[in-house]
């Protein structure tokens, strides 16, 4: 294994490595649109709540993110299958892409490879497979990002600086946006960079629940057909996504903070 | 500009009341003004809420407190009649702050340059070519070395002195009517002091902007201002020209404040802090007073 032979899969009988590699751009591309729901929620949810603070839509913006939080991911999934893949069946519930459409594509990347290439059937039909599993994964987060950086907000907006703004006449709204976002995001990216591994966690279950060909809904099969190659790559993929993405959010630090630049 | 015959004073406090949400009173009718051109020290001991005017005139009174009272004009215009809008286009148009903590008053993640220009071409329109030039003139003119690279530099990169230096340029650059100057001193170590009030006392004449100096401090006082108001608990004690605060106090209060200033001439000559029996005095006074007060009210 030290040499890069990672075996062959027990039930598939193909290479371990070609297999897991094939199924990891699903995966990546989930994660990484449940990533950009949750800060794009989460960030707006927190502006709206340091800009109305103290008032009564802080308090209901605080109980909704609560009861977001409270429900657990797979939930969500469950919640979402019912509402919008049966009651009101307006969004695919199963698989990755349309299986009518023809992918001649190199990578396994669809969306990213269709916007590149210019196909937007498969990227219309990618993404509205990926909505519903991307949203289950995204909420529990969101509320999360919503709360911390509220908080952090609300804190940075007693500061002197934020306060100098104001004098010099910026309405509320751009002394947050402009004044106290960035500072304030500094512990909401420890947060995201933590929660973002848990969220590829995540995924395993929540692929199993709408049948996407991802790494997830793979190693649950691995595990059913114990098939230890499978498994054995699968955990040292993971576990490798998971020191990447810590890498770049502490370099994503400097980003945010000059004070950690020069070194 | 405005048609009339008689110039507005340039900032007109009158009878301002303020009190925390349970009827505490923090300011007690404080009247005071302020002509073109002129500086007003604002002396009185922490908590006599000498800060908490200049917040007021600016609008960034702590969200707790309510104002009971009395009315603030700027340059003839009342700030309480305006919508908050209006109200803070008009403050950022002619008025500036000096802030007392030049450690916590730039943000920390953005660079010097625009935290100058920023309200200038976003507040006042200018365009970004002028903004810069102003803001490279002024830095030079409040002694900083190599301004363009000041321009550019994180607050982290400027001692506090420098950054107060940053800081009074910011107050000047849109040339306001009046400027608070909210204890500058305070935080910086004493040689820095000296050049900084100096510097705020050339600027305001070179300016002729006028100037609510906030201070604790009576060397202070006489060496910036030709107006005092003395406060003592969120009450106005005397309010007289400088000279005449040192030369002829006549408050026991101002006496006694200026009794209390050490002096580096004669270091033999004891330390004699506020009697306590003048405190106890005075604020037996004011509790009558604020007695007398609710009992009007009710």
């Amino acid at each position: 294994m030290l040499q890069g032979d990672f075996g062959t899969s027990i039930t598939l009988r193909r290479p371990v490595d070609e297999l897991v590699l094939s199924r990891l751009p699903a995966t990546l591309e989930l994660s990484v649109m449940a990533l950009a729901i949750a800060v794009a929620l989460g960030v707006a949810i927190a502006v709206i709540g340091a800009r109305r603070r103290g008032t009564a839509t802080e308090v209901g913006l605080d109980l909704t993110s609560g009861a977001v939080l409270s429900v657990p991911d797979f939930l969500w999934g469950l919640v979402f299958v019912l509402l919008f893949g049966v009651l009101w069946p307006v969004l695919s519930i199963s698989g990755r892409i349309d299986p009518q459409i023809d992918v001649d594509f190199t990578s396994n990347f669809y969306t990213f490879e269709g916007i590149v290439r210019g196909r937007f059937d498969v990227v219309q039909s990618t993404l509205s497979h990926m909505l519903m599993p991307a949203l289950a994964l995204a909420l529990p987060l969101a509320a999360m990002i919503a709360q911390l950086l509220k908080q952090n907000l609300k804190e940075v907006l007693l500061q002197d600086y934020t306060t100098l703004a104001r004098v010099r006449g910026f309405s509320e709204t751009s002394v947050i946006l402009r004044e106290a976002l960035r500072n304030a995001l500094l512990p909401t990216l420890t947060l995201v960079g933590v929660q973002f591994t848990f969220l590829i966690g995540g995924t395993v279950i929540v692929e199993r629940i709408f049948s996407y060909e991802g790494l997830g809904n793979m190693a649950i099969d691995a595990v059913i057909n114990r098939d230890l190659p499978l498994i054995q790559g699968i955990v040292l993929l993971f576990a490798a996504l998971f020191i990447v993405i810590n890498l770049l959010v502490d370099l994503s630090y400097t980003l945010l903070n000059p004070r950690l630049r020069h070194g | 500009m405005t048609g009339s015959h008689t110039h507005p004073n340039t900032l007109d406090v009158m009878q301002l009341g303020i009190a925390l949400p349970n009827g505490h009173r923090l300011l007690r009718d404080v009247s005071l003004s302020l002509r073109p051109g002129e500086v007003r020290a604002l002396v009185g001991e922490s908590g006599a809420g000498k800060s908490m005017i200049g917040k007021a005139v600016l609008g960034i009174l702590p969200q707790n407190l309510r104002v009971t009272g009395g009315e603030i004009l700027l340059e003839g215009q009342h700030l309480g009649a305006m919508t908050p809008w209006t109200r803070r286009k008009t403050v950022a148009q002619s008025a500036a702050l000096i802030p007392q903590d030049p450690l916590t008053a730039l943000n920390p993640a953005r660079r010097i340059g625009p935290q100058i220009t920023d309200p200038l071409v976003r507040i006042h329109g200018w365009s970004r070519a002028k903004a810069r030039d102003t803001a490279l003139a002024l830095l030079d003119r409040v002694h900083i070395r190599d301004p363009k690279r000041v321009m550019e530099s994180y607050p982290h990169e400027l001692s506090g002195g420098m950054r107060q230096r940053v800081l009074i340029a910011a107050a000047f650059a849109p040339s306001p009517r009046l400027i608070v100057a909210d204890e500058p001193t305070t935080a910086l170590d004493v040689t820095v002091q000296k050049q900084i009030l100096r510097l705020i006392r050339e600027l305001q004449q070179e300016t002729g902007t006028a100037v609510l100096f906030v201070t604790h401090d009576m060397g202070v006082v006489a060496k910036i201002s030709q107006k005092v108001t003395v406060l003592f608990a969120g009450k106005v004690m005397e309010d007289a020209p400088t000279e005449r605060i040192f030369t002829d106090p006549a408050h026991p209060y101002t006496r006694a404040l200026i009794a209390a200033t050490p002096s580096y001439a004669d270091l033999d000559r004891p330390f004699s802090p506020v009697p306590q029996t003048l405190i106890a005095e005075l604020q037996g006074a004011i509790a009558r007073d604020d007695a007398r007060h609710q009992g009007a009210a009710r």
